[in-house]
């Protein structure tokens, strides 16, 4: 176990284009976090931020988080599609790893991305939580902190699947190519084909709706918007009610276990 | 004293019947590789044991990458087995053998430190013995270069330095001195010989006739996938002088010449008779022979046939 993880450090911590991506990653984050903290600022109207206080903050800081997921996902794509392009875990099986252990260097690796992605929202959202919230006395900060553990659930679905797909297609530009068009138009033309209720169980669906978008933003720019979208749209809530929390976390887990399942028996099967 | 004799000659006993099995390090049984029509390897057998040097010699595309591939287990035979140490391969028994494949597979942005690192790492070598590889094989110098920034031969240098780490008890090599200098092939080869005589085995895949015949104990010869001559390397290459002696009662000289003990083959060809003689004996003797035997030779040629011939030779039947 060790002996992987450490194996997966020295190969990524010293390959620039990973620093690059998830320098990226954390800076981005960072930026949009900031400008929403002063967006609001100027208008009139909304004279306190509520989504910038605790508990609410959870809630803006995983939802915000989610949306650079993809990046986490590419940096998954690029390290495995790297070790086929410079055939290295073909040279490490033949040193002794296991087909298996390949895959589990990565699943290892994938968790401490997530921790660290999740460490940063953290402080990020305590930060800004702790500026905007006027503490009175049933002010409860970690409310909704679970929130991170989702989110954190969710960043490893996403690069679970960056690995499931770089695993098939082997080939780093197409295998990004393929995720970013498998997240936004071609999942979306699968799922407008099948029932609503079938739908809702669709892997980026499911994935996505972990870190639903807080209440303030239900009538604006929302990712449910997408959803209301190929149906009809309605005034009023969704025709079909959002599944509840913990069934969607439920099936999220399903699918990372399918990503991985599937990605033991390719790399089982295939030369390398 | 007579107590102690009981145990010691169970233990031997115990002992010659495990060296049976223990010595043969590799036994391939039956091997078969399609790639859809080609077959690149093709019901392949061969037995290498311990101590052997063991070269496998075909022309480009006889199945030699492909054979060591499947040993190494990164490509899947279509049928056959094949048994390391006796086992079946496993995770233990492939950190004994050191192998290098074909081209050096790096990561090309970390250094050749860093890279020898990941390796040891896997084989669960101290990290004191990438220095000995590296020295080994005259990289220390340039240990902390980027692995892409390296020369052909140095990569492939580091890729034998990859393969000795944690001094493995057999040595697979495909091409060990593809792309490598005259000085660089010298040294390889030095390496090889110095490996064979602490005891290794190595397992040597070439399409030089030359090297082989510098190196290896055993050879097997590969066309098409398929295995079409096998022995010792002694054997197999250096029973190449042929002599050619002609009388002129050749009926005669046939049944005389049939009478030698010494003659391994005889061959006819109108009135010449192609022979080969056995081990220490020469044209001298067969002179004498037919003397003392009361023929008198009307012709008496050596011929040395090249190695590169008689390679070719064994590959165009
Ligand atoms: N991945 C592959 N796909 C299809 N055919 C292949 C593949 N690998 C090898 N072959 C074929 O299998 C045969 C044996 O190839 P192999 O690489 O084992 O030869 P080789 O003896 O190592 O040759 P060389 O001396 O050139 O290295 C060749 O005909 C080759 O074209
Ligand atoms: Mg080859």
């Amino acid at each position: 176990m060790k002996k992987l993880l450490h194996l997966e450090l020295i190969k990524n911590l010293s390959y620039t284009n990973f620093w690059v991506i998830a320098g990226l990653w954390a800076l981005l984050y960072v930026l949009i976090m900031i400008i929403i903290c002063m967006i609001n600022i100027g208008l009139p109207g909304i004279e306190s931020k509520p989504y910038l206080q605790f508990p609410q903050v959870w809630s803006m800081g995983t939802w915000i988080a989610s949306f650079f997921n993809l990046l986490l996902g590419i940096i998954m794509i690029v390290s495995v599609s790297n070790e086929f392009a410079f055939k290295t875990f073909r040279s490490q099986m033949i040193c002794g790893l296991t087909r298996n252990q390949l895959i589990a260097g990565k699943g290892l690796f994938t968790i401490l991305l997530a921790v660290f992605s999740m460490v940063i929202v953290f402080l990020v959202s305590l930060v800004i939580g702790i500026i905007y919230t006027n503490f009175g006395s049933e002010t409860s900060i970690f409310e909704k902190s679970y929130l991170l553990l989702v989110y954190f659930i969710q960043a490893i679905a996403y690069m679970a699947m960056g690995l499931f797909i770089a695993v098939i297609i082997r080939n780093a530009a197409l295998s990004i190519l393929t995720f970013i068009l498998y997240f936004f138009p071609m999942e979306f033309i699968l799922r407008s084909f099948l029932p609503e209720t079938v739908q809702q169980f669709f892997p980026v669906k499911i994935i996505s709706n972990l870190t639903p978008s807080p209440d303030i933003f239900q009538l604006s720019a929302s990712p449910q918007m997408v959803t209301n979208i190929n149906g009809q749209i309605s005034e009023g809530a969704p025709p079909v009610a959002d599944l509840p929390l913990n069934i969607i976390l439920i099936v999220s887990i399903a699918y990372i276990v399918i990503f991985y399942a599937a990605s033991v028996m390719i790399i089982r099967k295939r030369n390398l | 004293m007579y107590c102690k004799i009981a145990p010691w000659s169970d233990s031997t006993i115990h002992k010659i019947q495990i060296n049976n099995k223990v010595n043969a390090v590799l036994e391939i049984n039956n091997l078969k590789k399609n790639y859809g029509k080609i077959c690149a390897v093709d019901d392949l057998s061969l037995r290498i044991e311990e101590g052997n040097v063991y070269g496998i010699l075909g022309p480009n595309g006889s199945g030699k990458t492909t054979t060591l591939s499947i040993i190494m287990d990164i490509i899947r035979a279509d049928q056959g087995s094949f048994s390391w140490f006796g086992q079946v391969s496993s995770v233990e028994i492939k950190r004994k053998i050191g192998a290098l494949i074909e081209v050096p597979y790096f990561y090309p942005y970390l250094s050749a430190e860093k890279n020898l690192r990941i390796i040891a790492e896997i084989k669960n070598v101290a990290l004191s013995n990438i220095d000995r590889v590296l020295q080994l094989t005259h990289l220390s110098e340039r240990k902390h270069t980027r692995f892409d920034a390296y020369s052909l031969g140095m990569k492939q240098r580091l890729a034998l330095a990859a393969a000795m780490l944690g001094d493995p008890q057999v040595l697979v090599l495909d091409e060990p001195t593809n792309g490598l200098d005259p000085e660089g092939i010298a040294e390889v080869r030095q390496i090889i010989k110095i490996e064979a005589a602490k005891g290794k085995t190595v397992i040597l895949a070439s399409h030089i006739l030359d090297e082989v015949e510098k190196v290896c104990t055993h050879v097997a010869v590969l066309k098409k996938g398929k295995l079409i001559a096998s022995g010792k390397v002694k054997e197999l290459l250096d029973s190449g002088e042929k002599i050619i002696v002609s009388a002129t009662d050749s009926d005669h000289l046939q049944k005389i010449l049939s009478g030698a003990r010494f003659i391994n083959n005889i061959e006819r060809n109108n009135n010449d008779f192609i022979l080969v003689l056995d081990a220490p004996y020469t044209a001298v003797d067969i002179n004498r022979f037919t003397h003392e035997n009361g023929i008198v030779l009307s012709k008496l040629l050596t011929q040395q046939k090249s190695l590169e011939s008689q390679f070719l030779e064994l590959v165009k039947q």
